[in-house]
């Protein structure tokens, strides 16, 4: 497990491992090369975080990018998957007219690892910790491809429930419309979410969804700076991809919200 | 100074310069370059008012029309700066046309089909399509035909007026595409059994969308095996990959949960009775030697 996402030197000749949820990552740095690795984590047959490369088996298949000599400092930053997702909870949750319901959404991170070149970090890869199975957003002649993820959406904060390698977006939902809205699934685009460290594990900011009757009206997803207690005094780890933005202007984000209420 | 220089030229350039032909055909000459460059204006001018409304074929054809029209009326231009009597040359292209027309009644076809296809635009360059069972990348667009690029990379030219009759498919067309995969499973299976297994195997497929739901019936009794479809939707850049993970995984499913893909059965039976096929002894087998 990643604990620190904090920058580090790797000597030539010497690699880093850690395991990412299912995923065992090794990294490199040899003959002017970084090098990485992923296998699954059952697999891998490494032994310890750290060590010289003649400590590890010569079964690992490599990726390789070229550096110069004396670069030595990598990053590994946690990122949101490149898709959008659509969360869909085991089973349906009704919200009463004028209610809501805070749930959280566990996301499987990917990995982007940035390593020294030339002086400069560069993105030299960026791996899912899970590969999602992916579904479709729109109708069979418009729309977008998603990933799709089933989720227990739960309802409290519980740190022995979420795994490793898990983002967690909590997503508070207010029906402000006249009709009971069934909670089946949520289209959430996750380029304005930033990723925060808190007590070794992965938070995005807040957001809050506003479901009303008036779809023109109802265009409305909040963006909060911070996530939610207990972790909003996290240290934010990963900018969000499309920038920070306090309120959405993604008309679709909300739409698939009510498509659910009609 | 002018008739120095003159005077130094041979004297059958001097009198050629003397009459007007050289500056006719100086005047022919300015009349078609600027013919060529008022063509590739209006072709440029043309596509950016049209462009993104005709696509990428009515943009091509449309080109190629300006472009061949332009020069011709360049060409006439400069035939009537020489002195040349059009009336004479329009009549006798217009006999040459009705001549010519019937002899290219083909091409002119093509080039009519050519304008349908462009109002009713099918495909786009890019697209991959299916034209009288051949498939392909539609790789040029062009006045008389278009060309294919076959998986196997052969280049098939086909006449837009077969494309105006013939059953045309445009396979990407739309963004999601379904496989569909028939397959049989013996009589002994129980088919609920089978139906959630397809279900579970369509569902932890990589490629398989979720949404819209795969498409997952029993479609009847066969001869030998209880059959049933797989309808898997996925993003067009994936179907060939689907089609090769799908089956497979489906495969191996399959073998882990013991269920039987049957291979067809056949039952010999002699006249109306199902008995044995009798057999005749000819004569006594002979003893074997040694």
């Amino acid at each position: 497990m990643i604990t620190s996402w904090d920058e580090r030197t790797l000597a030539n000749g010497r690699w880093f491992h850690s395991n990412l949820g299912p995923l065992s990552i090794t990294l490199l740095r040899r003959y002017d090369e970084w090098r990485v690795s992923t296998s699954c984590a059952k697999e891998h047959g490494i032994h310890g975080d750290e060590g010289k490369s003649e400590d590890l088996p010569d079964t690992l298949e490599w990726q390789r990018w070229d550096c110069h000599d004396d670069d030595s400092r990598i990053c590994l930053t946690p990122a949101l998957p490149n898709l959008p997702v659509i969360a869909k909870p085991n089973t349906s949750l009704s919200i009463a007219p004028g209610g809501n319901a805070l749930f959280y959404i566990g996301i499987p991170m990917d990995l982007e690892i940035h390593g020294e070149c030339g002086g400069n970090l560069r993105k030299l890869i960026s791996i899912p910790s899970e590969t999602l199975s992916k579904t479709w957003h729109g109708d069979r002649s418009a729309g977008e491809v998603c990933y799709s993820l089933k989720t227990r959406a739960r309802r409290n904060f519980d740190p022995s429930e979420w795994l490793d390698h898990d983002i967690i977006i909590s997503v508070d939902l207010h029906n402000e419309s006249q009709d009971t809205f069934e909670f089946e699934r949520l289209f959430l685009d996750l380029g304005h979410f930033s990723i925060f460290s808190h007590e070794k594990r992965l938070w995005t900011n807040a957001c809050r969804i506003r479901i009303t009757e008036n779809d023109e009206e109802g265009n409305d997803i909040t963006y909060d700076s911070t996530p939610i207690s207990p972790a909003d005094s996290g240290k934010e780890v990963s900018p969000a991809r499309e920038g920070k933005t306090s309120r959405s202007t993604l008309r679709r984000a909300f739409a698939s919200v009510i498509d659910v209420i009609h | 100074m002018t008739s120095l220089y003159l005077a130094a030229l041979p004297q059958w350039l001097q009198d050629f310069l003397a009459t007007e032909l050289p500056w006719k055909i100086l005047g022919a000459v300015v009349i078609l370059i600027g013919g060529i460059i008022a063509v590739a204006i209006l072709s440029r001018a043309s596509l950016a008012i049209f462009g993104e409304r005709l696509g990428a074929q009515g943009t091509m054809v449309v080109k190629k029309l300006i472009r061949y029209i332009g020069y011709a009326f360049a060409f006439i231009l400069a035939l009537n700066h020489m002195g040349l009597n059009l009336g004479a040359v329009l009549g006798a292209a217009g006999v040459a046309g009705i001549a010519v027309g019937f002899a290219a009644q083909t091409s002119l076809s093509n080039i009519i089909s050519g304008f349908f296809m462009i109002g009713e635009r099918p495909f786009e360059l890019g697209d991959i399509i299916e034209v009288d069972g051949i498939a392909g990348k539609v790789d040029t667009i062009g006045l008389l035909a278009l060309t294919l690029r076959t998986f196997d990379n052969r280049s098939v030219r086909i006449p837009n007026e077969t494309l105006v009759k013939t059953k045309l498919i445009n396979v990407t067309r739309h963004p999601i595409r379904r496989f569909n995969l028939d397959i049989g499973v013996a009589y002994d299976e129980n088919i609920g059994h089978v139906l959630k297994v397809m279900h579970e195997v369509a569902e932890t497929n990589l490629q398989c969308l979720n949404e819209p739901d795969p498409l997952i019936i029993f479609t009847g009794f066969g001869d030998s095996s209880l059959n049933f479809l797989l309808g898997a939707w996925c993003v067009q850049e994936d179907y060939g990959t689907l089609r090769n993970t799908l089956p497979r995984e489906l495969k191996e499913r399959f073998d882990k949960e013991n269920i039987e893909i049957p291979f067809p059965h056949m039952t010999l039976a002699a006249g109306k009775a199902l008995g044995p096929i009798p057999v005749d002894v000819i004569s006594e087998p002979a003893d074997r030697p040694g």
